[in-house]
């Protein structure tokens, strides 16, 4: 056997941590310092496991009589033929064993902008924050503030996003000894504009169409989008499962949004943050029908029923059972049926 | 030399101040010996009545009250047993008279309309404050006539002080609630509530029930001719009714059919606001004021119109029904961008109505809203109901509506409406909606017309306070230690 054959020890997460060239046959592992490979961990024996070839010349892998054994996807066996893609483990240690003609995936498209690193990306954030307080504040401004009101919103606003991402960029340098500062203010500043945006955006076409469910759930856009700021945080601070992180998010994103809720429907008996569309804008918004004063009216005759659904007859009894006593002993009820 | 001037000095200070309260206060005659004679013969009739926790003992409200004739019945207001109306199970009664001496009370009837309860107690009056009545259906006999100016004097226990005296005049009929009050010029304090007020003669002219918070000595009283309405009704040997919800509903049920057919027995009036035309109604019972906002520096001006009735029916201590109010605002731009326009618009319209699923009072708010246009004007208006618990066929509602046909002028308007019936509910919300409009020439700008509205601060029933004495309310809550 001239081939050379690799054993490379993994993170339970499947990165490699340790890797060894073989180049004959066969080797022993464990823990005792005659193995060719010595493991570290106390839950392997002095001597393990043994790498050989079979009378097939398949590759194997054998329990030397340890107390832990060998397992692969939580079946133990006595030997496995080795297969290069999978893992077995000995104790606490992952194992990966395989021969230098295996067959490795294909080069992985570079997705990462690399140019969008650094000042780049700082400037255009630093812009698009600067663009979108001093819109947010001059749609507020009513009251025809002054100069140095636009320089305090802005100020504030720069400040929070330079903060928060000063404490991601520290998380990245901490994960990848690589701040990225350029990046995550970018993503903050992306974010915050998204949001702004979406606010205004929303708010437009609820209007237009008398959607009135966009405004008055307000909270739930807010927190998916905060969710997704989080998410691109997050990878660019070096997290290498994105698929994970993914459904992690959408997890935490969805909580949210049913505790928003929860919270609503107890103060309120209403799911959504506000009870009725405030938005009011121009008239040329306006794209959906006018509807005549008798459609409100029969609407408003709808409420009866469910206001009515909503009450509660306390440990008072049915005003069936009521009626009949009270004339007999207080002479209310005539009088009162004279001046209807 | 200057050793007089020195002692002279403090002396001069100590005299102003000691005679200055006196001097100030002319309002309140000093005590006439009529009032003497008056309080000497009432005593033994004048009771305190107190609402106490079943749970604990300890006292929840505090008012007065007084025994009719040589009968075992008392009158006294029904804001002052509330509580005991409406939860006995958590509540119960006892009177105190001017001796000290204590014993339990049993609520036999209320008129809650005109705030006036009769309970029994287990002793007799002594006869002093007559009412005179025959049984209900009956004629019944004439009463006290009163003179504007005449001198009227109100007993009872303020703020749970002692009993006491106090002199004042008659001055005519407030005409701002649905049924009539007296006004009296002179003290009525909080836990005088259900107390009497009597002629110097003793004939019993009223009861005293509220005085005005936002005034000096403006005190109202329930008429006489009310109590013996009521007293027609009970006897001493009566049995008292179980459960006092649905006679309170079907007095609030009449009632709001009486004050919807009063506010709409002629089509609302309108008013100019702008080009905009709105429905306000002015009448005794309801009040409107106006106010434009339109100081050159700022960006828009604001116009205001607000309508609303001056009393309103307590019922409990978190439940006051029987009101309306309507409201109009009028923002014109000057100077801002139509988006911002649009913000101050929004501002304008948002935060108005709540629902809560917290109150013991009301259901959470139903609500529907849309676009809808009528006339020369297009709104958008959203619409709440909500029910009472423990009345059947009362509602509140609250509509508000935006104009949407101009992007330099906003019209906001809102009409507020307590404890009425779902029809006429309806009709009330059909009947503003109605009278929202626009004109259809095309002038530029009308000043909000101030004719006819009355510039005063804006009074409402929150103003008026009743006066019994709620610990809760005025103290930092002695309850929670007994508790």
């Amino acid at each position: 056997m001239s081939h050379s054959i690799f054993i490379e020890q993994l993170t339970p997460d499947g990165d490699v941590l340790h890797r060894s060239k073989i180049t004959h046959l066969p080797i022993t592992i464990g823990r005792a310092y005659d193995n060719d490979i010595i493991l570290d961990d106390p839950h392997t024996a002095a001597h393990h496991a043994q790498l050989e070839l079979n009378q097939l010349d398949e590759l194997i892998i054998t329990d030397l009589g340890s107390h832990n054994g060998i397992t692969h996807a939580n079946t133990r066996e006595h030997f496995f033929v080795v297969n290069g893609d999978k893992t077995y483990r000995l104790g606490h240690t992952r194992l990966r064993i395989r021969t230098a003609d295996y067959q490795v995936a294909a080069e992985v498209t570079d997705l990462t902008n690399h140019r969008w690193e650094g000042l780049l990306p700082a400037l255009t954030g630093v812009v698009l924050l600067l663009i979108t307080g001093l819109v947010s504040t001059w749609l507020a401004d009513l009251n025809q503030g002054t100069l140095s009101k636009y320089l305090l919103e802005l100020v504030s606003v720069l400040g929070f996003a330079l903060g928060w991402s000063g404490i991601w960029a520290l998380f990245s340098r901490l994960f990848t000894g690589h701040a990225r500062f350029g990046r995550h203010l970018f993503i903050a500043s992306a974010g915050l504009a998204f949001l702004e945006l979406w606010e205004h955006v929303s708010g437009l076409i609820s209007y237009a169409f008398s959607w009135e469910f966009l405004t008055t759930f307000s909270s739930h856009p807010v927190i998916f989008i905060c969710a997704i700021v989080l998410y691109f945080h997050m990878l660019t601070a070096g997290n290498k499962r994105p698929g994970k992180l993914k459904i992690y998010l959408l997890a935490l994103a969805i909580l949210g949004s049913v505790i928003t809720m929860t919270k609503e429907y107890q103060a309120s008996n209403h799911l959504a943050d506000e009870l009725y569309m405030s938005r009011i804008y121009p008239p040329v918004v306006r794209i959906s029908r006018d509807h005549s004063l008798e459609e409100f009216m029969t609407d408003m005759q709808r409420l009866k029923e469910k206001v009515d659904e909503e009450r509660k007859e306390n440990p008072e009894k049915d005003d069936d059972d009521a009626k009949p006593d009270v004339p007999a002993d207080l002479p209310v009820a005539p009088e009162e049926s004279e001046k209807k | 030399m200057s050793f007089p001037y020195r002692l002279l000095t403090p002396a001069l200070a100590l005299a102003v101040s000691l005679s200055l309260p006196s001097l100030a206060e002319t309002t309140p005659p000093l005590p006439s010996s009529a009032a003497q004679q008056l309080y000497a013969s009432a005593q033994q009739d004048l009771l305190q009545l107190r609402v106490l926790l079943k749970n604990g003992n300890s006292q929840s409200s505090v008012g007065s009250g007084f025994l009719i004739g040589n009968s075992n019945l008392m009158v006294t207001n029904f804001h002052v047993v509330s509580q005991i109306a409406l939860e006995p199970e958590t509540y119960f009664g006892e009177y105190k008279d001017t001796s000290g001496k204590s014993g339990a009370i049993e609520l036999l009837a209320v008129d809650v309309l005109h705030d006036l309860a009769i309970v029994r107690i287990d002793r007799a009056g002594s006869g002093f404050f007559k009412v005179p009545h025959a049984t209900a259906g009956t004629a019944q006999p004439a009463l006290v006539t009163l003179n504007q100016g005449q001198h009227l004097y109100s007993l009872g226990n303020p703020l749970d002080l002692g009993f006491t005296i106090s002199e004042g005049t008659y001055n005519g009929i407030s005409a701002r609630g649905f049924s009539d009050q007296l006004m009296f010029t002179g003290p009525v304090n909080a836990g005088m509530s259900g107390g009497p007020n009597v002629t110097a003669d003793g004939q019993v002219a009223g009861v005293n029930v509220a005085h005005r918070r936002d005034g000096e000595l403006v005190s109202f009283l329930v008429p006489v001719r009310y109590v013996q309405a009521l007293l027609a009704r009970v006897t001493g040997d009566m049995k008292p009714p179980t459960d006092f919800k649905p006679i309170i509903g079907e007095q609030l049920l009449e009632h709001q059919a009486v004050m919807v057919d009063k506010l709409l027995e002629k089509p609302f009036s309108i008013k100019d606001l702008g080009p905009y035309r709105v429905p306000v109604r002015e009448s005794e019972q309801v009040r409107c004021w106006g106010n434009t906002d339109s100081s050159a520096k700022k960006a828009y001006t604001i116009a205001t119109i607000n309508c609303s009735m001056e009393a309103a029916i307590f019922v409990s201590g978190e439940m006051q029904t029987g009101h309306i109010s309507m409201h109009h605002k009028y923002a014109h731009n000057k100077k801002l961008n139509a988006m911002q326009f649009a913000q101050l618009a929004t501002n304008m319209f948002s935060s108005q109505v709540y629902s809560t699923a917290k109150s013991d009072t009301i259901t959470p708010a139903a609500c529907t809203e849309n676009f809808i246009k009528h006339n020369n004007i297009s709104l958008r208006a959203l619409v709440c109901a909500e029910a009472y618990h423990k009345f059947k066929e009362l509602y509140d509602f609250t509509l508000i509506t935006a104009s949407t046909d101009d992007s330099e002028k906003s019209l906001q308007s809102m009409i507020n409406i307590q404890g009425v019936s779902y029809s006429n509910g309806m009709k009330l919300i059909n009947q503003f909606l109605q009278g929202i409009d626009r004109s259809s020439e095309t002038d530029t700008e009308i000043k909000a017309d101030p004719d006819n509205l009355i510039n005063t601060n804006a009074t409402d029933a929150s103003d008026i306070e009743l006066n019994n004495i709620d610990p809760n309310k005025n103290k930092p809550d002695p309850m929670e230690d007994a508790q």
